[in-house]
């Protein structure tokens, strides 16, 4: 799994230019990828003159998830242009989230690549401004994209509930696993890792695809947040469990803009969703 | 032949066989009924067996089509299932995946015994993945029917379908293939209705593959018991066992009933008319209810009952019209006695009971001794009252247990069994006796009653010999009448020769045949000496009749004329005959001829005419009419009457036999009499040395006296008719003077005797 970024985008260009047909107007689009395999995504046209958003699900989730689903359905009555791709992971036309118990046959690159790809796009589409939003695990996917030569149209990326990777284990623990994946790969021992990971108990992996998502720490996104040559605004909920209580301190810590909706949880659901739609709608240019 | 047995077996039954046969005709219904409840609830469990085998071939054909969805279903949802798409993009990790992803991940159904996904040339991806492969290893890709098969003695049904990577089915990526544990599914995906689950078994051998199509064909199983049908057959079978049992009691309570209300009624009604048929009815009593049940039977009960006791009112009135009938027809209503019908039915039942032992009876005939002159003398009246006195008297002699018969007019008898002669003497002389010492004149009669008594006796008696004995008392009664005689008399051999004349019917016939025909009478002449003259003056004219064993006397002849009532027809015969005689002149001229008359006859207008053709003869001849007393006294008056008118014309009239009868000086003096016969009996008296003689010789002063000739009879020596000469008797008649002798010899005799 270790790619050449540079050979990906290169053949993710060509992918483009091979794939007219994928283009729409609105609904749900699918694009062959240069792996070969096709990604779906759900696209809504808005009004011109208007930046497009591209909304990126959190980890291992489609973009029918409905934290995904309320933004875009805001962001979209509200005129914008909204693609909210569903990453492939490996599987041809995945439309259900992927269980951690399941076979995970890609890594932060592929994900990275595939954003790459419906930026790209947009910007094929004619969409010169572009702002990037994601939710949860997805910011970080957004954050690698922003470390490799992000697209000159992102001009803004906002990112909702913010995932601190080392809440489940610590960096210490992470480091373990990291090292003992690090064994796996330079002994070519590719036999699959059942390994507690972020959020899953049991994540089932090849070591390197697993250990390409282990680079990401605390201090990797931290970093990235505060290298970023794009603007970053943060949504955070005054109730996320599954953050560190200080982890909006930390944030605001690095300058970045963070905008807590009280009472909301990781997930913006129930009346939370409305405030979420409105807090993204204020952060977007153009309005 | 047919008939006869039509006959037979329309034949009367008793009314139980026909409730029997009712019975019987409700079993075998009932029976019937059952073989038919049986029979169509076997052919309804046979039709829903059939039909319970067509709904469970569709049960199983439905389950399979149900297992065939659910694989189709669980193809689209592998289809639908990224992971799927996943193993056959990348089967890296193929083994992971289905070990511990395809039939734990909640996609598949959890019934899926296997499943597997082969490439596009149809390899199971395990091939190229470690693992064990428990679907086959490579599928023909143009032949993917499904099929079962036995492995392992299990039966695996295998089904395979493509694998499309997107919904419209146009991107071919793979197959997949699912195996089914057959048995395990089809029990768990529906109950069964009527598929014996238990029972179901494969046709099939190891490793044999079966094509879903021909399944259900090779399944052996059994149908489910139906519980409805089940049911069904129990409710049936209970229900009719419940009607059947009600239908029994029902019948075996209509049977009852019947013979109960019905059959015991019409029973006691058959006996009771059975009964009444051999006159043993009684009333039929009704039953404890107070009457039958069935109104039709009390109503013949009622009517029975009416009828019988309407037979036992008439059965009682005949009983009391019998016995008075009877006692009608075996009593004398006159005097109370038995009569001669009870006499003739005694004799007969005292026969009966002695049929077989011999005994000894006594028959004692009583007659009243001139009752028909007292009868017409002093009437009928007092004929009864004397006959009623005679009874009272004659009943008052005899023992209580001894029977006094009237067996008609004046005459009675009794029988006395186990008597001797001498016994039946001392009766009759009892009787005698008793008879004398009634006082008859409290009826009017002056004359003394007295009766004569016939005794007959036969040591062995039988039926006939009543008539036997029966002629013999009646003999021997007549032979008591006889003047003269005792007045009882015991009858013996020797007074049978004549008297028994008296029934000869050879006798009777000539008696007949003399009065038809005159000629064949033979008229004897006895003469009567004139004393004063010693000259014969006339002849007693007697009559014969020559019989087959010669002649026949007067004391055969007058019994039977007088027991007949014949005479009138016989004096006129006798009347005739001698009128002849004397008109052919064979009598001497001078000579008179004495004529006998009897009772009726002197009375009699035809006899009255025939004795005025003699009147020529009286210039010739002197004629004398010898009468009876007992014939004079009968109709006295109109006798006196016709003798004055006689004895005008020139008739001397005799009175004959006197001293036999009532002898009564009265009648005497006020009859037209010439000459008085003295009977035998008294003339014979003369003979002898007693104060009869002295008796009889004053009375024939006495009557010569008053003017009367007398004649005397029986003279039969010459001392005798010295004797009557001496007493003033103006003629005698006897042996002595001259016997009785037909015509022709008359003159000799006349000649003789005046000699």
């Amino acid at each position: 799994m270790n790619r050449n970024p540079a050979l990906l985008l290169a053949a993710l260009a060509c992918w483009l230019i091979a794939l007219p047909s994928f283009a729409s107007q609105s609904g749900l689009v699918e694009a062959r990828l240069p792996s070969g395999k096709i990604a779906s995504a759900n696209f809504q046209a808005g009004k011109s003159g208007q930046p497009a958003v591209l909304i990126l699900h959190g980890f291992l989730q489609t973009h029918t998830f409905p934290t995904i689903v309320s933004t875009m359905d805001a962001l979209s009555t509200a005129g914008y242009t909204v693609v909210a791709p569903t990453l492939s992971l490996g599987i041809s036309r995945r439309n259900k989230s992927l269980p951690c118990e399941a076979v995970h046959l890609h890594a932060l690159d592929d994900d990275v690549a595939e954003v790459a790809f419906w930026v790209r796009w947009l910007m094929q589409k004619g969409h010169t401004r572009i702002v990037l939003v994601g939710h949860s695990f997805g910011n970080l996917q957004l954050l690698a994209y922003l470390g490799r030569s992000p697209a000159p149209a992102v001009k803004q990326v906002l990112m909702i509930s913010l995932t601190d990777v080392e809440v489940k284990q610590n960096a210490q623990q992470r480091a373990g696993l990291a090292q003992d994946l690090r064994d796996r790969v330079s002994r070519r021992d590719h036999a699959l890792a059942e390994v507690e990971f972020g959020h899953c108990k049991k994540y089932v992996s090849p070591p390197a695809g697993l250990l390409s998502y282990m680079r990401i720490s605390r201090q990797t996104i931290l970093d990235s947040l505060a290298k970023s040559a794009v603007p970053i605004e943060v949504i955070m909920g005054g109730k996320d469990d599954r953050m560190g209580a200080d982890w909006v301190e930390k944030l605001v810590s690095r300058g970045i803009a963070v905008r807590v909706i009280p009472g909301a949880s990781h997930f913006f659901d129930n009346q939370y969703e409305f405030d979420l739609q409105e807090a993204v709608l204020q952060a977007l240019p153009g309005r | 032949m047919l008939f006869s047995l039509m006959r037979a077996r329309l034949s009367p039954r008793p009314i139980a066989h026909y409730a029997l046969l009712l019975l019987f005709v409700l079993v075998a219904a009932l029976a019937g009924l059952a073989a038919f409840v049986f029979q169509d609830t076997a052919r309804l469990k046979e039709q829903v067996a059939q039909s319970d085998q067509t709904l469970a071939h569709q049960e199983l054909e439905g389950v399979i089509a149900l297992l065939t969805q659910q694989a189709e279903s669980a193809a689209q949802a592998l289809m639908q299932w990224d992971e799927a798409r996943q193993q056959l993009e990348n089967p890296v990790y193929y083994g992971y995946w289905r070990h511990s992803r395809a039939l734990t991940a909640g996609v598949l159904p959890e019934s899926l015994d296997a499943v597997d996904l082969y490439d596009l040339q149809g390899r199971n991806l395990a091939a190229v993945s470690p693992g064990k492969a428990g679907m086959p290893a490579q599928v023909v890709t143009q032949n993917m029917r499904p099929f079962l098969v036995r492995e392992n003695g299990n039966n695996y049904l295998y089904y395979f379908f493509p694998f499309y990577q997107n919904t419209d089915q146009t991107h071919l990526i793979g197959y997949v293939g699912f195996r089914f544990d057959f048995m395990r599914q089809l029990m768990q995906l529906r109950k069964f209705r009527y598929v014996d689950m238990a029972s179901v078994r494969v046709e099939a051998r190891e490793g044999e593959r079966i094509l879903l199509q021909d399944v259900v064909p090779a399944l052996q199983f059994r149908t489910t018991a139906n519980p409805e049908i089940r049911a069904l057959e129990k409710l049936i079978i209970r229900s009719f066992y419940e009607i059947a049992i009600l239908i029994a009691a029902i019948s075996l309570l209509g049977y009852l009933a019947l013979i109960s209300f019905v059959i015991k009624p019409l029973r006691r009604l058959s006996g009771h008319i059975g009964a009444m048929g051999r006159g043993q009815g009684e009333l039929l009593d009704e039953s404890y209810r107070g009457a039958l049940a069935v109104t039709e039977l009390e109503n013949i009960r009622q009517s029975l009952n009416d009828y019988q006791q309407q037979l036992d009112d008439m059965h009682v009135s005949l009983v009391h019209k019998n016995q008075e009938l009877w006692t009608l027809a075996h009593h004398d209503p006159l005097t109370g006695l038995f009569n001669r019908r009870a006499f003739d039915d005694d004799w007969r039942a005292m026969h009966r009971a002695h049929r077989d032992v011999p005994f000894g009876v006594v028959l004692l005939l009583f007659d009243c001794d001139h009752f028909k002159a007292i009868n017409d003398t002093y009437g009928h009246q007092v004929g009864d009252q004397v006959i009623q006195g005679l009874a009272e008297s004659l009943h008052g002699a005899l023992r209580a247990d001894d029977r006094l018969y009237r067996l008609g007019g004046d005459e009675f008898a009794t029988i006395l069994f186990s008597a001797d002669i001498e016994r039946a003497r001392q009766v009759a002389e009892r009787c005698l006796e008793h008879v004398l010492r009634y006082d008859f004149s409290a009826y009017g009669v002056k004359e003394p009653v007295r009766i004569s008594v016939g005794i007959a006796h036969l040591d062995d008696a039988t039926d006939d010999a009543l008539q036997q004995v029966h002629r013999q008392a009646d003999i021997a009664m007549y032979y008591a009448k006889r003047p003269g005689q005792s007045k009882i008399a015991i009858y013996s051999p020797e007074m049978g020769t004549g008297q028994e004349a008296l029934v000869s019917n050879a006798e009777t016939s000539a008696i007949y045949d003399a009065m038809a025909d005159p000629d064949r009478l033979e008229m004897h002449y006895q003469p009567v000496l004139a004393l004063s003259t010693s000259r014969i003056e006339y002849y007693e004219a007697l009559v014969r009749i020559p019989g087959e064993h010669g002649l026949i006397m007067p004391a055969s002849i007058f019994p039977v004329v007088e027991l007949r009532g014949l005479e009138c027809e016989f004096d006129l015969a006798v009347l005739e005959r001698v009128r002849r005689d004397l008109a052919s002149g064979r009598v001497p001229a001078g000579a008179g001829v004495s004529l006998n008359v009897s009772g009726p006859g002197i009375v009699n207008a035809r006899v009255n005419e025939k004795l005025m053709q003699y009147v020529p003869l009286l210039s010739t001849h002197k004629l004398v009419l010898e009468v009876t007393e007992t014939a004079l006294i009968t109709q006295i008056a109109q006798a006196s009457a016709n003798l004055k008118r006689l004895r005008k014309q020139g008739f001397i009239i005799a009175l004959d036999d006197f001293g036999s009868g009532y002898s009564s000086l009265g009648y005497l003096s006020s009859m037209p009499v010439d000459l008085v016969k003295f009977d035998i009996s008294l003339v014979r008296s003369l003979e002898e040395s007693g104060r009869q003689a002295v008796f009889v010789g004053d009375l024939a002063r006495m009557i010569k006296d008053a003017g009367y000739q007398l004649v005397a009879e029986g003279i039969e020596s010459e001392a005798l008719l010295q004797r009557v000469t001496a007493l003033g008797f103006s003629h005698a008649q006897g042996f002595h003077i001259g016997r009785p002798a037909p015509l022709a010899s008359l003159r000799t005799v006349s000649l003789r005797a005046v000699n």
